[in-house]
């Protein structure tokens, strides 16, 4: 990277360049280090802090590494290759072979039947149609075994991942690094180089929270909904569009972030349930916590040996991936593969004159759908004064009763809390898009992640109303009343 | 005839089993308080309906009786992993079908720590006259964040464990702040007002008991029967016998909420 920027001095600097290149390689050396996921360590040191001792790098935080590397590979080298449907959707692979061994019967049965020169018409009819149910079933379920196949796929991810270029048959490497790693970082944890000059912050995507989409609160969102927001970017932030991108490398690009979610989400289970484990027996002294060295203490030398002995059972167990794969890493991936369940159903936008919709729209906006509490009286987003509002992101590392540790949080790398803002929604802009169903998701569903809550109690017909409100019947800033800009005097002012 | 012969058997069968485990139930209760002084939180500031909530509220996160009694722990059973739940007492089915409430009442909740089995449902209501939203933040379950509007309520389950009680809030009102237990088995209580709780009909033998309370997380050490039990993850062993098991005060040191 440093050296592609020496060069582009040219002309006459090149030479310049050149020498400065070659001075950056000699300092840094020729290869760099491999880039690596960096483990999400706000999560740890909230376990941490929640158990008043350290988690012990050897049986606590390696074991999670190397899970994760295990499932998912490095930044450079995705590797799926433990994803496997039996273990990641047992119940519906056992599903498939039964259907096939009865479709395989069923077939048997015909091919027999038609060498019977006296078949009668109306059982190979029969059994014909018995072959055609059995066969609609195994549609199905191949359908839903694809979906989990399809949710990640190896040779997406590989144009996405690694350092920017190209393959010898020209498909693209590194699309991730080109396009989305100075804000989003390697690891997904919305904390790359640009991320502490932008506002809103750029996403964590390890929390597996998005929210821009079409699914309730608590679920994830659809391939399409992650697909809408890289191709049509976030109005109002500066997360851009990639309309221009080629489709594949759109679809290339859904998946990795897919990819670093689902890696997160595995992540944050496994530092909960290893830090639950105590391994105070275990840990070298100087680790252990006064309370640990008591325990430890208080034990016969049996009962300290029968102890690390059960304990490392009990980790070898979960480090397994006839353990891991179905019980971490298959709920969320079911969770991922299947979130079309949970799309809410737009209902057609009923019609009706525009003037009256929106005087009912305003009549639910202060009134039954209690939006002005916080996007205001006249919806500049400045009803909520609350102290305390904060995001979950945020929230992850930042309790506002209790900001004692914000510091040792801060050098972990966790952003400055920035307070939540309800929506200025006079300014006609829309971050999770401006058309009537992106509007009417948010109203429905709420917005994950923020405090905006679903709006369950409105009726389809009366959410239609808050939309037409929302979108046509305020008065947008730049056209009502633009501040007057007063030349100031910049002599007098000083 | 016969079949008549075999059911009236079964009957029986089945009468004697119930009979001879109902001997094997025992109940669990015991009283919190804390010992030293107890340092009452700082009043919540209201910050927004004003005209309705009025300008402070006390702090629920910790409420103490007028002995130091506190109130709000919650006690659930703790499996190690791998373990299995015992099956519980016949008089927990009929229970699980009984609705939770959690209800807004004067810009607060009640009650502070809710207690469900996974798949019960939970009913939220809000019964003050101006709109709230219950957000609820589980680790295990999906997020919610539904608007209620005044006089409104909606029902919900919660299908998966939470190994810790999940945060419910209203973000219209970040001042309200309360906990909702979620557990596969239904051994659990929360403390009164006088810092009394029950568990009925646990299986006799030894069981472990997770010790929570909203302000400190879990109690990392008590005093029970003049014995001081440190565990990092609040966790306390006792014996249950057949009848009633009452372990007597529970002290909690203030320094430790």
């Amino acid at each position: 990277m440093q050296i592609s920027q020496a060069l582009a001095f040219g002309g006459p600097y090149r030479a310049g360049g050149l020498v400065l290149a070659v001075m950056i390689g000699a300092i840094l050396g020729c290869s760099s280090e491999p880039a690596k996921f960096e483990p999400n360590r706000i999560a740890m040191y909230k376990a941490e802090l929640s158990l008043g001792t350290k988690l012990d790098p050897t049986y606590q935080v390696q074991p999670i590494e190397k899970i994760l590397t295990e499932t998912f590979g490095t930044p450079d080298k995705p590797d799926l290759s433990l994803w496997d449907p039996k273990k990641l959707v047992p119940d519906l692979a056992e599903e498939r072979a039964d259907i096939q061994t009865e479709y395989d019967e069923i077939k048997a049965e015909l091919d027999k039947a038609l060498k019977d020169p006296d078949l009668d018409p109306e059982d190979r009819a029969d059994i014909e149609a018995d072959l055609a149910d059995v066969k609609k079933d195994l549609d199905a379920v191949d359908k839903q075994i694809a979906a989990v196949e399809g949710l990640v796929q190896l040779d997406m991810l590989q144009m996405a991942a690694g350092p920017y270029g190209s393959a010898e048959d020209g498909t693209p490497r590194g699309l991730y690094r080109q396009h989305c790693v100075h804000c989003h970082g390697i690891t997904g944890n919305g904390a790359g180089p640009t991320a502490a000059f932008l506002n809103p912050y750029p996403r964590d995507f390890r929390l597996g929270k998005f929210k821009w989409k079409s699914t309730t609160t608590g679920a994830p969102p659809t391939h399409d909904d992650l697909k809408r927001v890289i191709t049509n970017g976030v109005p109002g932030t500066a997360m851009p569009s990639f309309k221009l991108l080629p489709a594949e490398e759109i679809e290339a690009l859904t998946q990795y972030v897919t990819y670093l979610s689902l890696r997160g989400e595995l992540e944050r289970n496994l530092i909960l349930d290893f830090s639950d484990i105590d391994v105070a027996v275990l840990k070298p002294a100087g680790m252990q916590s006064e309370e640990e060295k008591e325990y430890v203490e208080s034990l016969s030398a049996d009962e300290l040996k029968e102890e690390q002995t059960g304990l490392k059972e009990e980790l070898a167990e979960l480090s397994d991936p006839e353990i891991f794969l179905p019980d971490y890493l298959a709920p969320i991936v079911t969770k991922w593969a299947f979130a079309d369940k949970n799309v809410t159903d737009v209902p057609e936008k009923p019609e009706v004159v525009l003037d009256e919709s929106i005087v009912h729209g305003r009549d639910l906006f202060f009134k039954k759908g209690g939006c002005a509490t916080c996007h205001g009286q006249s919806a500049l987003g400045d009803g909520q004064t609350a102290e305390m509002f904060y995001d979950d992101w945020t929230e992850e590392y930042y309790d506002p009763k209790n900001p004692e540790h914000l510091e040792e949080f801060l050098a972990l790398g966790a952003l400055p809390p920035r307070k939540l803002q309800p929506r200025n929604l006079r300014l006609g802009n829309f971050r999770g898009g401006r058309r009537p169903v992106d509007v009417y998701w948010r109203i429905r569903n709420g917005i994950e992640g923020a405090k905006m809550p679903a709006a369950q109690q409105l009726t389809e017909e009366e959410i239609w109303h808050v939309v037409d409100f929302v979108r046509k019947g305020l008065p947008y800033d730049s056209l009502s009343q633009p501040p007057e800009h007063v030349q100031e005097n910049v002599r007098v002012r000083n | 005839m016969k079949h008549a012969t075999i059911g009236m058997l079964f009957l029986l069968f089945v009468g004697f089993t119930v009979d001879q485990a109902a001997a094997q139930w025992g109940t669990v209760t015991g009283q919190f308080v804390v010992k030293g002084n107890v340092v009452l939180l700082k009043p919540l500031v209201v910050t927004k309906d004003n005209a309705f909530c009025g300008n402070q509220l006390n702090d629920p996160l910790l409420t103490v009786g007028p002995k130091n009694e506190l109130q709000d722990v919650a006690l659930w059973l703790y499996l190690d992993r791998g373990d299995k739940a015992p099956t519980p007492h016949p008089m927990y089915a009929a229970l699980a079908k009984k609705q939770v409430d959690v209800v807004n009442r004067g810009c607060l909740y009640e009650p502070q720590v809710a207690l469900a089995v996974t798949g019960q449902n939970v009913k939220f209501s809000n019964q003050d006259p101006i709109a709230h939203n219950f957000k609820v933040e589980g680790f295990a379950n999906g997020g919610l964040n539904n608007l209620v509007p005044a006089a409104g309520n909606f029902v919900h389950a919660f299908n998966d464990e939470e190994r810790y009680p999940m945060n419910a809030g209203c973000t219209i009102h970040p001042w309200m702040k309360s906990f909702i237990v979620v557990r596969e088995s239904p051994y659990m209580a929360v403390t009164d007002n006088l810092g009394n709780f029950k568990i009925e009909n646990l299986p006799v033998g030894k069981h472990k008991l997770q010790i929570w309370h909203g302000k400190s997380g879990v109690i990392k050490e008590v005093t029970l029967g003049g014995k001081t039990l440190k565990d990092r993850k609040g966790v306390i062993e006792i014996n249950v016998q057949p009848g009633q098991n009452n372990l007597g005060v529970i002290t909690v040191d203030a320094a430790k909420l």
